[in-house]
């Protein structure tokens, strides 16, 4: 007559049983393997391994999957294209930035930002030519914003002109008497007003539309990175003249 | 400042690329990340504040992870929700690259394809264990995670990987 199946033991993946314990033993197999279980913790997986070959077959797996891993995913080298362009980059800024505080001390006038902006100009694509940076497609954004701001302002300052308010006849004198027409300046019909309200409105949803995106990437890389922070750093410097600057090491 | 810039970019540029390769697959994107990222470090090297190679790796997680939502977004309004995110790291000329070197085996293929569809944190906490060789202090840094977790995060994502991995695994060592 056949054992009664023990219901602390539980079917492996080889469909042979297993000891109870056996998903605690295999949730430590990691820090065992990293040498991170305690001496009475170790002693006891081992014990455990000693008994039961699905988890020793389980340690094998993890033993196995690590030197995949070694093996399969290694280390990469850069390709020198990219610190070539980023040390440029990086050279071509502090030299800008040098020039920009010399003249600043000798009492110049600040044209870091000029020199900046040009810097940026010319700034090289990436090294796969992608999308991802292109500062060509940005460049030309940001001059495609400038000229439609330049452009469609005063197409918009006309359009808004409002015609000369429409006289309207005052209200008759209560008491039935008939007084004279009587005037009253300076007021707009509601007509008026509603339909200046929708040119003013149509003008602009047509600047927004023509400059959102382009002018989302000018101020991030116009007003950003050729204004603002070169101006922050100018005054810095200014504030710094002649005291040495504390640097923080990374 | 530009000397120890470029001491810097001399120490790290080799893992932010291949952290980047990882996270994105893909070579080119790849080396657009890092340059992108070390200019960061460049105009960002006054208000550092702790290593640069913890803020490296934040900071090119954070970007990769940028790149990936914009390319799924870009999928999506394609109608290609399907395609996997699964690279070989091949070579800019097509050529195989260093898994040849290291085995191209279907494993190392399953490999790489089940950890690139691993959700984070553990894609990340293994590739910086596995791959960089950081120690749990420099990875709980970079992450902003208690060492504890770190660890935690780690073993779940080797067990993860091999419960993915066990049929082939085993059908490999069987060959």
């Amino acid at each position: 007559m056949p054992r009664p199946a023990d219901p602390t033991r539980r079917r492996g993946p080889n469909g042979g049983a297993e000891p109870a314990g056996c998903d605690a033993v295999r949730d430590r197999l990691e820090p065992f393997l990293d040498g991170e279980l305690d001496d009475q913790a170790e002693e006891r997986l081992r014990s455990h391994l000693d008994a039961c070959p699905g988890c020793r077959e389980e340690l094998a797996l993890a033993e196995r999957l690590r030197t995949a891993m070694r093996e399969g995913l290694p280390a990469l080298e850069c390709p020198p294209e990219v610190t070539e362009n980023v040390l440029r980059i990086a050279r071509e800024e502090a030299e800008t930035e040098t020039a920009s505080r010399d003249r600043i001390e000798q009492g110049g006038r600040p044209r870091g930002w000029i020199d900046r902006l040009r810097s940026w100009w010319s700034a090289p694509a990436t090294p796969s030519g992608g999308t991802v940076r292109a500062p060509a497609a940005l460049r030309w954004a940001a001059v495609a914003t400038l000229l439609a701001l330049v452009v469609l302002v005063p197409l918009a300052v006309r359009e808004l002109a409002l015609p000369q308010p429409e006289a309207t006849r005052a209200e008759a004198p209560a008491g039935g008497e008939e007084g004279p027409a009587a005037t009253t300046e300076g007021e707009y019909t509601p007509e008026q007003i509603a339909r200046a309200e929708l040119e003013a409105r149509r003008v602009l949803a047509t600047v927004a539309a023509v400059g959102r995106d382009a002018g989302e990437t000018v101020r991030r890389e116009v007003l950003a990175g050729a204004v603002v922070r070169p101006a922050r750093r100018a005054v810095e410097g200014l504030r710094e003249t002649g005291s040495d600057r504390t640097r923080r090491q990374p | 400042m530009l000397v120890e810039f470029q001491e810097l970019v001399e120490q790290h540029r080799d893992r932010v690329f291949t952290l980047a390769t990882y996270l994105l697959g893909d070579r080119e994107e790849a080396a657009d990340a890092t340059q992108e990222v070390l200019l960061r470090l460049w105009r960002n090297m006054d208000h550092l504040d702790g290593s640069a190679g913890a803020w490296l790796t934040q900071v090119t997680r954070n970007y990769c992870f940028d790149q990936l939502r914009k390319r799924r977004s870009r999928r999506q309004a394609l109608g290609d929700e399907q395609e996997p995110e699964v690279f070989e790291l091949t070579a800019e000329d097509g050529s195989p690259g260093p898994e040849r070197r290291a085995g191209n085996s279907e494993l190392m293929r399953h490999l790489r394809r089940h950890l690139g569809e691993l959700g984070e944190p553990y894609r990340s906490v293994l590739i910086l264990r596995e791959v960089q060789e950081m120690k749990y202090r420099e990875i709980s840094e970079a992450l902003e995670m208690p060492i504890n977790t770190v660890k935690v995060n780690i073993h779940r994502g080797r067990k993860m990987l091999r419960d993915r991995l066990r049929e082939v695994m085993t059908h490999a060592q069987a060959c």
